[in-house]
């Protein structure tokens, strides 16, 4: 699928609800084959009809959600790859989603892909958002009793200058 | 849980069981903790918890600038310990538009394709442990002793490597040190079809692996798998063809599933077996090709450290790298900011993350011998299989170590093979 | 030539613990037990539970998690023991000296007898670690003789 196609599928089911979009292309080899990286952002309210929307008519593959503590809000870059299976086939599409830090929610898509609950359980833990309607919502790779976030910016952080003598989340022994 | 009660009281007729696995082993991997319910010998739950390796490496790397970043991500695996810098090296490279000379694509290729034939060989290696056949493991790490010596020839460390750098590479492959590379090529070439042999042919092996820990097209699709596992179950995903870097966009590599070894795909452990030693073969002709085509020229865009550092100060956006590593898609997000010497933000995704799901589905219906070698056929960058902690219901609780395991599934073999 | 310890007289027995190692260590230790380098010859072997072993390998920068299994890990080992720990990151914390989920070094969790540096070790310095850490359980076998 070419950048395009995937961009005016896009354009033509949400139109306004696409606040920007944005297209990078490197070449590489020596015939300088392009290879694209697609860029969408949009709103917290579409993310999930825009993932039914690409699921619809391609196997959408989801690396991983990337997220960025911009300081009032946190953007959620959800990494996909769609098309597989030919030579320069797949596209990288990120859909870039911002969340104001006062209401940290974000839509859950194991509905539409399973496989996306790991990367949505470490958001939880690490930022701090809640995904709604996440079938397991236990922290994966922190301590169950963990309170703090650690790739926030902000004082959700928690965690002090001398982080490798951090001792006051201690867990109790059995 | 107000059923749990009932369950004390009744232990007989509490029809399945739990038993942990982990954290700690002792004999190959990371630690990971897995907890299976059994109804008899059969796996009819999972719950997977990692974590105990979970050392903060990108909160690290977000307080470091991006030379010390390097030296970091080549320490989040020491298998796949090109893996992470290559995706890390073209995720900065495209957020601060570096070029890379062509020579520099070609070693980076080379190493990382030397790379994969080290851990598909250590891979067989451990499967053939897990099944019981020690001879095999012997035999197969006898092998990758070569490939280690190549890459300790080529690099000058065994494992982490240290090759790339933003915009390029650190050392040439000089010519003596391609024959040099020519001749354990050819090594492994004549070696591989008695290791195919020793494999596929083996009868015990084709029984203790065909239909165990099988995973469907669709869930593979669908759990997002990555590498040979996705491939085994028959979905033709690579990086390196989809979406090519480096010098694969020149050599044309395809994604080599069990349809190459003329069987339909089933996803099982004996599928993923078939397609590691083929894509060993694969990374042999990448290899030679590479080295013959390799062109003359730079090895790095900006040669003195203090002004990539300066550059890369500089430089703001964001970029995404991706790389096939020996187990799969490595992915790596960067952003920068001009003025800041660390990335804002860096996320890495290593395979075993995205093959974590596609372990359930491979367990679910298995028996308990076969839990080490399900676990292994993801070749996992972390496992746990030495410490079975056995518990019923009522609480009370035995311990099994690896040893009873590793006999439970030594005695199916046997018992297999009448 | 430095003779033998008398240690060397009995098969020793190790034991390898992974506390959040990259498996950089791990993979060389392994490689240390196959054929090229081949520690049976000395009657080196690994065993799968700590409480058959005399020596424990311990990798990697103590996670938080893996402190507390560690030390259980430790107390579980017969007496005469000694712990060889092997890597950068275990010796001192490494590259990961600042982490949140980083409680190392191992010698901050459980008294450490070798230590072998290296990222990672190569096999030889493991074998020679192990070695070592032979002459450190006959001195302690012989203060028990004697105690």
């Amino acid at each position: 699928m070419t950048p395009e196609a995937l961009l005016s599928t896009f354009r033509e089911a949400f139109g306004e609800k696409i606040l920007s979009t944005r297209t990078v292309t490197h070449s590489v080899g020596r015939e300088r084959h392009a290879v694209h990286n697609v860029w969408i952002e949009m709103g917290r309210e579409t993310l999930h009809d825009a993932v039914a929307h690409l699921t619809s008519f391609s196997h959408l593959h989801l690396s991983v959600i990337s997220g960025d503590d911009l300081g009032e809000a946190i953007a959620f870059n959800y990494h996909f790859a769609v098309g597989f299976g030919e030579r320069f086939g797949e596209v990288v599409l990120t859909i870039r989603v911002v969340v104001p830090k006062g209401d940290l929610r974000l839509p859950t898509l194991t509905d539409l892909i399973p496989g996306a609950l790991t990367s949505e359980r470490e958001k939880q833990e690490f930022f701090g958002v809640v995904v709604e309607g996440i079938p397991d919502p236990r922290h994966l790779f922190l301590p169950q009793e963990a309170t703090f976030h650690p790739w926030r910016k902000d004082e959700a952080a928690a965690i002090g200058r001398e982080t490798r003598h951090l001792v006051d989340w201690e867990t109790p022994h059995e | 849980m107000n059923n749990e009660s009932q369950k004390i009281t009744t232990p007989r007729q509490g029809k399945t069981y739990t038993i942990p696995i982990g954290p700690v082993h002792p004999a190959l991997k990371e630690p990971i903790e897995f907890s299976f319910e059994l109804d008899g010998e059969r796996i009819v739950g999972v719950d997977i918890r990692p974590g105990y390796a979970h050392r903060g490496i990108e909160f690290m790397g977000m307080k470091r600038n991006l030379i010390q970043v390097l030296y970091l991500s080549e320490r989040i695996c020491g298998i796949c310990s090109i893996s992470h810098p290559l995706a890390l090296t073209q995720a900065v490279e495209n957020a601060a538009g570096i070029e890379v000379p062509p020579r520099a694509q070609y070693i980076r290729t080379i190493i990382g394709e030397l790379e994969r034939i080290q851990s598909h060989l250590l891979w067989a290696g451990v499967a053939a442990h897990e099944l019981g056949f020690d001879t095999l493991l012997h035999l197969t790490w006898k092998v990758r002793e070569k490939v280690m010596d190549l890459l300790e020839d080529l690099t000058g460390n065994r494992v982490d490597y240290a090759i790339p750098i933003f915009g390029g590479v650190r050392r040439d492959i000089p010519a003596a040190k391609g024959d040099l590379a020519h001749a354990v090529l050819r090594y492994y070439r004549d070696l591989l079809q008695g290791l195919m042999d020793a494999f596929l042919e083996d009868k015990s092996v084709e029984m203790r692996t065909r239909h165990v820990g099988a995973l469907s097209r669709g869930d593979a699709l669908r759990l997002c798998a990555v590498g040979p596992t996705a491939r085994a179950a028959g979905v033709e995903k690579d990086v390196r063809q989809d979406m090519p870097y480096f010098a694969y966009a020149d050599l044309e590599v395809r994604a080599i599933t069990p349809r190459d070894f003329e069987q339909e795909p089933v996803g099982d452990v004996f599928d993923t077996i078939i397609v590691r030693l083929l894509e060993v073969a694969q990374s042999i002709e990448i290899v030679e090709r590479a080295l013959c085509e390799m062109p003359e020229g730079e090895l790095v865009s900006i040669p003195k450290v203090a002004a990539l550092l300066s550059f890369l100060k500089k430089a703001e956006g964001e970029g995404i790298g991706r790389h096939e590593a020996p187990r799969g898609e490595v992915f790596h997000y960067v952003r920068l900011e001009a003025g800041i010497e660390e990335p804002i933000v860096w996320k890495v995704k290593a395979p075993t993350y995205s093959n974590l799901m596609a372990w359930v589905p491979k367990f679910m219906g298995a028996e308990v011998a076969d839990i080490p070698i399900i676990a292994a056929s993801i070749d996992p960058c972390m496992c746990c299989m030495d410490r079975v902690h056995v518990a019923d219901r009522s609480g009370r609780a035995s311990i099994r170590m690896k040893e009873e395991l590793i006999r439970l599934s030594r005695e199916k073999t046997r018992r297999i093979l009448g | 030539m430095r003779r033998l310890p008398r240690s060397f007289k009995r098969a020793l027995w190790v034991y390898h613990v992974a506390t959040g190692s990259c498996n950089g260590c791990d993979i060389e230790i392994v490689a240390a037990l196959t054929p090229r380098y081949d520690a049976e010859r000395f009657g080196i072997m690994l065993t799968g539970t700590p409480r058959h072993a005399d020596v424990l390998l311990v990798t990697g920068p103590v996670t938080r998690p893996m402190r507390e299994r560690l030390i259980r890990i430790y107390d579980q080992t017969p007496d005469p023991k000694a712990v060889v720990v092997v890597g950068g990151c275990g010796s001192t914390g490494g590259v990961f000296y600042d982490s949140y989920n980083v409680r190392g070094p191992v010698d901050a969790v459980v008294p450490v007898a070798v230590y072998v540096p290296g990222c990672p070790c190569r096999p030889e310095a493991i074998l020679d670690g192990v070695v070592k850490a032979a002459v450190e359980l006959e001195k302690l076998e012989r203060s028990e003789v004697s105690a």
